[in-house]
């Protein structure tokens, strides 16, 4: 009774010594991997368990051949008795391999149990056999097994408990011998009563190997405290026992109720499947003793190992189940059995599963959790036994009870075991989000931004009409295409001339031609992490890069041959060179200033908003500081605003030529516009919904109009915003952030009423990254702990991702214009090219001519009535010209005029753009 | 073995006793909620002004009889509406009339009692006061404790102090029965009064005394500073209330001539006092009583916007809860007195303004009910206009509105605040019902320690109001999804999460903040002008003490 204590004392203090004789020793001498322990742990007894049940399925395949069927049969029914009464054992053996004196010693009382069940059998044995159909000698050959039947299971177990492996092994291949060099001679000269009597030999064989694993032969106290021993499990090794015993029940009891509830067929068809599910559970046996057993090798180690292997066995069993399931059935039985055939792989797999939930419920008895993982087979098994009474009525039944039983084990205590590790791994992230170190922050930011390139790369539209007419005038010599833009186009030249300069290099295919602004786009996501870290913190740029790898409206213009994506660029390295000119004064920033708005303005005019802001802010800033570096900081400023000036100089007349051709063309498009207005617009004017709309569209990307509607509807939560707001003191930088969002914003909004048609989100796509580097902010400070950090930035990551996923692939967004799929229709109905495609509006002439190179196009006005009918007519209008009453009439008149010769063949939809096919009208 | 089981906090480790919230460094200025941001007028100014065009915009959109829904929701929402309005007007009338005095040095050496009302407070919680008013300067200073609990430990820390010990035989008129005994009992020209838990500063009577070199001057305020607010979160809410109050409307009252006494942290000229026959003995807020009459009489009051005593707000929703009912019912029993005070227009304007305050409660039921009954009944009280004219109109008034608050603060009224005042509005509803039947009001002295445990009780109505919000939303969506439910339903979640902000602080653990060695002051002061949504903010004027 002293030893326990003795170890247990010493044990309490053992880990500072070993930890001083380890740190000594570890620096004279290199250290084995971490892992290497923990599988020489697995690998000895899983080869010993392999190894005796080749012995084993030698001795049942030798048993089938010699003796009679009827005979066989006999012997396999006393083989199931036999199972039954070692059943016990497998709870016994975990409670023996957790090491604890305790179990072992109660050896002498389980020795008794099993005598007095050896002695009922005895008794018994004559009215007990004629009902289990094994005949009486076979029964006495049973009931002598009993004594030993318990003490096999616990002693057994006692070898991994007490670090023994090759006493395991001794005893595991003792018994697989004895069977079969002992069984098979038996069976010839006995019969079935013989291999009954070499089974239960052969189990005392291996429980005399086992028997020397007693505590006195453990190792020392002191050598004991430097395993990792499982404590817990050690002091309530019968819960485990009880756990281990629970799931053994899962995996025999289906054997017994179909027995029971299926006729003779079915019966046979799983018990053929049950044996070979048994071979899985069989070769698993060893994998969760030496879970729970005391090691040196870490128990996280052997964990890990043990479960890599329980996977690594349900696959390998499932996919042999399912490739092999006809020899599998036939090697068992002799002939192959359809019925049995079908169930052998998903059998397999719930037997898989079964080993794994084994393996973690010795983990978890390891860890003291020895009462949950009762209740949690308490609970699968419950499942199944329900289902085998209330439901199982065929053998894939009883299959369907057991696979069900499995996953919910599986389930309930991987999930269990997932959910603490999640909350750590929850807690080390929101720490890292809370306060990223440097190189956490370098490489989020590089994983960042390779996610937002394969983001932009992932292209799902193709060309729409103004992508298409800068390609054409990109093919112009460059000389060419600056006046063709001076005359005809509304927007400064610098996109144009990289367009000009990248299709020269990379081609005219729909990504090459999109490259540019797939680099910028790619390029934004650095660039607003640089802005956040300048206005703000790390926290807040490491959540806005985030943001701004998934932001919508970010990937959709760096996925379009415009100017935008440089736009958006351009727009946030502004404000970053202006926010570190005004923090620093660096020369270098202020130059930084002059020649990212100028390159903002030489991009996109209506940047000129943007630089204004950022210029009278500049001015606010300057003229409020009265330090000495004041003087200073005004020079520079001035310096650079003069930069920025020169630099804009010759863009003045080219700006001069557009407007005043501008002017001559009438100011405006004769068509609709195609930008997708219907949610932003009220009765051809501008609405405050029209300006919600945007303002949603430049956060969460591009919506159908119903969506767009209810989302707008929620404007309360605006003011919840603004009310969380009251009370929070606002930075000079943040003022000026929400400064270059709102008043770009206004400015076009303010333009657009005078004139509609310049109320276009697009023109102030710069504020749509700013508004990313706010709402970062806002995320990153609305709550002070790290969970409502990481919380609130991993949901508004969802949203974006959400609306990204839904701009980009419905195709209800009003932005979409499907040319190419409409194209390819064209192309699907009238694949040799004869017919004529008549479009609408008049400026589609440049996409279908991109799609449709060879084909003859012509815009619906300049459509003559063909001649020859025979040639189809495709009529190729975009729905928002449908929705224009005047051009609506003008195409229904065309259609008309070709009904008299043609019939409308097919009407094709593709989003937002509808083609007729007419054709001949034929017999 | 006792004491250090007793040093044990809850968390099983040894706490060091907290130090008084009391001997922190105030961090406040009136006229700034930091200290260097003072309030642009400039932009506050044009703020002002912009919302006062944006309140006519909506109004002229509002009431129009095209625009009649459900007659009985219509007239309900305009009447809150143009209770809102009132005032929000008076909140910017206020804060746009700003006066900021300072120091004056009284040319003589006076006489001055200085009176500690008490009634069953700890020792320990009125030791600090009586020492700390024992060591004022410039005056002589007879420093009496009025103990109305009769407690003879009292007695023996005032002996042991040398304070004057003053107990009554005949317990009547609550605080102002107590100072009214005192008052006649002693005689020196000015009296000052303390809240038992407020630490006047040693220049306390230097710094105001001055402003009494103009005879007509009866009563100088100055600002009651809640010590506890960075250590209690209903404390924190509170104060922000306070700033609000005690910086730009406080400051504008007193350029209006209307700043009245708060009870606590005030000297009073006993002349003026005689006058008007000392303080209102039947009023659950004597103070602000006290000030009708001393105008009414022709006295002047002053407003000296330093802060010149610590004291400790209500540290758990059952004080906070007491507090604003005590005040409720007090203002608004005295609304007859100030219709039939005669007193200057504006004085009078400036009163109604302050006691009708307390029936903003009114309006955020109004505003409460409204997406329920819509959503569960389709009744709705506008006609005739879109969602998308509504907002139009509506989002520039409450915009400004809440820029006109932000600014007037200087970012000193938070969130949080606001949330406290919404989740305490039925407060105001249960007083005005009372003081409507003329229900006797008891003069309740608030717990003195704040409570860790939930006291959902305290905001029971508020926690039914978010039950109603949510099941409403849930019958709403499961009927319809469209754009017009889910208006009401965004309505409902705002509802629903200022209120359940506010709530939480009765509900949620308040073990980290809440300091063992403070309590709650009783002291009179005001709530700031807490608006429901449609309207917020604006309303400040509403501000009273008492």
């Amino acid at each position: 009774m002293t030893a326990p204590t003795a170890v247990s004392e010493v044990a309490d203090h053992a880990p500072a010594q070993v930890v001083a004789e380890t740190v000594g020793t570890d620096r004279l001498r290199p250290q084995p991997p971490p892992w290497r322990g923990a599988v020489a742990a697995q690998l000895a007894p899983l080869i010993a368990q392999l190894a005796a049940g080749a012995g084993n399925l030698a001795f049942v395949l030798a048993s089938a051949r010699l003796l009679t069927p009827g005979e066989f049969a006999v012997l396999a029914t006393f083989v199931v008795a036999y199972t039954l009464l070692h059943l016990p054992g497998a709870g016994l053996a975990a409670a023996g391999a957790c090491g604890a004196e305790r179990a072992v010693g109660a050896g002498r009382v389980l020795a008794r149990i099993g005598c007095a069940v050896g002695a009922s059998l005895a008794l018994t044995a004559r009215p007990l056999g004629e009902l289990l159909g094994i005949p009486p000698p076979m029964m006495v050959a049973l009931a002598m097994a009993a004594p030993g039947a318990l003490l096999l299971g616990l002693y057994r177990g006692a070898t991994y408990g007490t670090a023994q492996p090759r006493v395991l092994v001794k005893s595991l291949l003792g018994e697989a011998l004895g069977r079969l060099v002992v069984g098979v001679p038996l069976v010839v000269v006995a019969g079935p009563v013989g291999g009954a009597a070499a089974l239960v030999l052969a189990g005392y064989a291996g429980l005399a190997a086992a028997l020397r694993s007693k505590p006195q032969d453990a190792p020392e106290p002191a050598s004991r405290a430097k395993l990792d021993a499982t404590t817990a499990a050690r002091e309530s090794p019968w819960l485990t026992a009880g756990a281990f015993l629970g799931l053994a029940v899962v995996q025999q009891v289906d054997l017994l109720i179909a027995n029971a509830k299926l006729d003779v067929s079915g019966a046979a068809a799983f018990a053929v499947v049950s044996t070979i599910g048994g071979l899985v559970t069989f070769g698993g046996t060893t994998l969760p003793l030496v879970v729970l057993a005391p090691s040196k090798a870490p128990r996280a180690h052997r964990l890990g190992v043990a479960v890599t292997m329980a996977v690594g066995l349900t696959v390998v069993a499932t996919s042999a189940g399912w490739l092999w399931r006809d020899q599998l059935v036939e090697a068992v039985t002799g002939s192959v059995d359809s019925q049995a055939s079908g169930l052998v792989a998903p059998y397999l797999s719930a037997m898989g599963l079964l080993v794994l939930s084994r393996v973690i419920v010795a983990h978890r008895n390891g860890d003291g959790r020895a009462a949950s993982s009762g209740v949690s087979v308490a609970v699968a098994l419950g499942c199944q036994i329900v289902l085998l009474f209330a439901w199982a009525r065929t053998p894939g039944q009883v299959v369907a009870s057991t696979v069900v039983g499995a996953v919910v084990l599986a389930t309930v205590v991987v999930v269990g075991e997932v959910i603490p590790k999640l909350r750590v791994a929850i807690r080390s992230a929101a720490a890292a989000l809370s306060r990223p170190g440097v190189r956490a922050t370098a490489l989020v930011l590089g994983v960042a931004t390779l996610v937002a390139l394969a983001t932009r790369l992932l292209i799902s539209r193709g060309l729409w009409v103004d992508e298409a007419i800068s390609v054409r005038q990109a093919r112009l010599p460059f000389g060419d295409m600056l006046g063709e833009l001076a005359a005809t186009d509304v927007h400064p030249p610098l996109y144009y001339a990289i367009l000009w300069a990248s299709r020269r290099l990379t081609g005219e295919g729909e990504l090459a031609l999109r490259l540019p602004s797939v680099i910028a786009g790619t390029l934004t996501v650095p660039a607003v992490f640089g802005l956040a870290r300048e206005a703000f913190d790390r926290r807040t740029a490491v959540v806005a890069a985030v943001f701004a790898v998934a932001a919508p409206f970010l990937v959709w213009y760096s996925q379009e041959a415009r100017m935008y994506g440089l736009f958006i660029l351009l727009a946030v390295l502004a404000a970053w060179a202006q926010i570190r000119a005004l923090k620093t004064g660096s020369w270098t920033a202020w130059v930084m200033v002059a020649i990212a708005s100028a390159a903002l303005v030489a991009t996109q005019w209506f940047g000129v908003t943007t630089v204004v802001v950022q210029q009278v802010a500049c001015a606010v800033v300057v003229r409020r500081r009265h330090d000495v570096q004041a003087r200073a900081q005004a020079q520079r400023w001035a310096v650079s605003a003069a930069l920025l000036a020169l630099l804009l100089l010759p863009l003045v007349p080219y700006l001069i030529t557009q407007l005043q051709a501008y002017s001559e063309r009438g100011a405006g498009l004769a068509f609709p516009s195609l930008t997708g207005v219907d949610a932003s617009s009220k009765a051809g004017g501008i609405s405050i919904y029209a300006a919600l709309a945007n303002l949603i569209w430049a956060g969460w990307g591009y919506h159908a109009d119903s969506m767009m509607a209810q989302i707008a509807s929620l404007w309360p939560l605006a003011m919840l915003a603004a009310l969380a707001l009251l009370g929070r003191r606002v930075s000079d930088r943040t003022r000026l952030l929400v400064a270059l969002v709102v008043l770009p914003f206004v400015a076009i909004f303010l333009l657009g009423l005078l004139k509609r048609d310049l109320f276009e989100l697009r023109y102030a796509a710069g504020v749509a990254p700013i508004l990313v580097v706010l709402l970062a902010r806002a995320v990153s400070t609305i709550g002070r702990s790290q969970r409502a950090l990481l919380v609130s930035s991993t949901v508004v990551t969802g949203a974006l991702v959400l609306g990204l996923v839904d701009q980009q692939l419905n195709g209800a967004n009003p932005r979409l214009y499907d040319f190419k799929g409409a194209v390819a229709a064209i192309e699907g109905i009238d694949p040799g090219g004869r017919g004529t495609i008549a479009y609408g509006p008049a400026y589609l002439g440049d996409v279908i001519s991109y799609y449709a190179p060879d084909r003859t196009s012509v815009p619906i006005g300049a459509l003559r009535m063909p001649s020859d009918t025979s040639s189809p007519v495709f009529v190729l209008v975009s729905d928002r010209l449908l929705s224009d009453p005047s051009s609506s009439a003008q195409i229904g008149t065309v259609l008309s005029e070709l009904e008299s010769s043609m019939r409308i063949a097919a009407k094709v939809r593709r989003p937002n753009v509808t083609v007729w096919a007419l054709t001949g009208a034929g017999p | 073995m006792r004491g250090r089981e007793f040093d044990r906090g809850s968390r099983g480790c040894i706490r060091t006793p907290e130090p008084d919230a009391r001997v922190a460094p105030v961090d406040w200025r009136a006229l700034s909620a930091g200290p260097t941001r003072r309030p642009n007028r400039l932009l506050m100014g044009a703020t002002q002004l912009c919302a006062l065009l944006a309140v006519v915009l909506y109004l002229r959109w509002l009431l129009v009889p095209g625009r009649v829904g459900n007659p009985i929701l219509y007239v309900l929402v305009v009447a809150a509406e143009l209770f809102n309005v009132v005032q929000a007007a008076g909140f910017w009338w206020t804060c746009s009339r700003r006066r900021t005095r300072g120091h004056r040095p009284l040319g003589r050496r006076v006489a001055v009692d200085v009176m500690i009302p008490v009634y069953g407070e700890p020792v320990e919680v009125v030791e600090p006061t009586l020492r700390a008013a024992l060591a004022m300067r410039g005056a002589d200073v007879n420093v009496l404790l009025l103990d109305d609990g009769g407690s003879p430990r009292m007695e023996l820390l005032a002996r042991r102090f040398g304070a004057s010990y003053v107990r009554r035989t005949v317990h009547q008129g609550a605080k102002a029965g107590n100072i009214n005994h005192a008052l006649a009992r002693t005689r020196a020209p000015f009296v000052a009064v303390f809240d038992c838990d407020h630490v006047p500063d040693p220049s306390f009577l230097e710094r105001t005394l001055g402003h009494f070199d103009d005879p007509e001057v009866a009563v100088v305020q100055t600002p009651q500073y809640y010590a506890n607010h960075r250590t209690n979160p209903v404390a924190a809410a509170s104060w922000s209330q306070q700033a609000l109050f005690f910086g730009p409307i406080a400051c504008g009252k007193d350029a209006v001539g209307a700043m009245f006494c708060c009870g606590t942290n005030v000297v009073l000229r006993r002349k003026a006092l005689d006058v008007v026959g000392g303080f209102p003995e039947r009023s659950l807020t004597e103070d602000f009583q006290l000030s009708i009459a001393i105008h009414e009489a022709g006295w002047k009051t002053v407003y000296l916007p330093e802060v010149l005593a610590r004291g400790l707000g209500p540290e758990d929703m059952a004080s906070y809860v007491g507090q604003q009912h005590r005040w409720a019912r007090g203002c608004l029993t005295g609304i007859p007195r100030i219709l039939m005070a005669r007193i200057p227009l504006r004085l009078k304007a400036q009163y109604l303004l302050s006691a009708s305050y307390f029936l903003t409660g009114w309006t955020v039921a109004i505003y409460v009910a409204l997406p329920v009954v819509r959503m569960l009944t389709g009744a709705q009280p506008l006609a005739g206009a879109t969602a998308d004219q509504f907002l139009l109109h509506f989002a520039p008034y409450f915009g400004l509105s809440l820029a006109t608050v932000a600014l007037a603060g200087a970012g000193g009224y938070s969130f949080s605040a606001f949330c406290l005042a919404a989740a305490t509005a039925w407060v105001q509803v249960h007083a005005a019902i009372k003081a409507v039947m003329r229900r006797p009001g008891r003069f309740v002295v608030t717990p003195k320690h704040g409570s860790n445990g939930h006291q959902p009780w305290a905001v029971a109505p508020t926690l039914a109001a978010m039950g109603l919000l949510a099941i409403a939303s849930l019958v709403g969506l499961a009927r319809d999804q469209g754009p017009a439910m889910l208006n009401n339903v965004a309505f409902a979640t705002l509802h629903f999460v200022v209120l359940g902000n506010g709530a939480r602080l009765a509900i949620g653990d308040r073990k980290v903040a809440m300091s063992e060695r403070t309590f709650s002051s009783g002291a009179p002061s005001g709530s700031p002008p807490v608006r429901w949504v449609s309207d917020v903010v604006a309303t400040a004027a509403a501000r009273r003490s008492a």
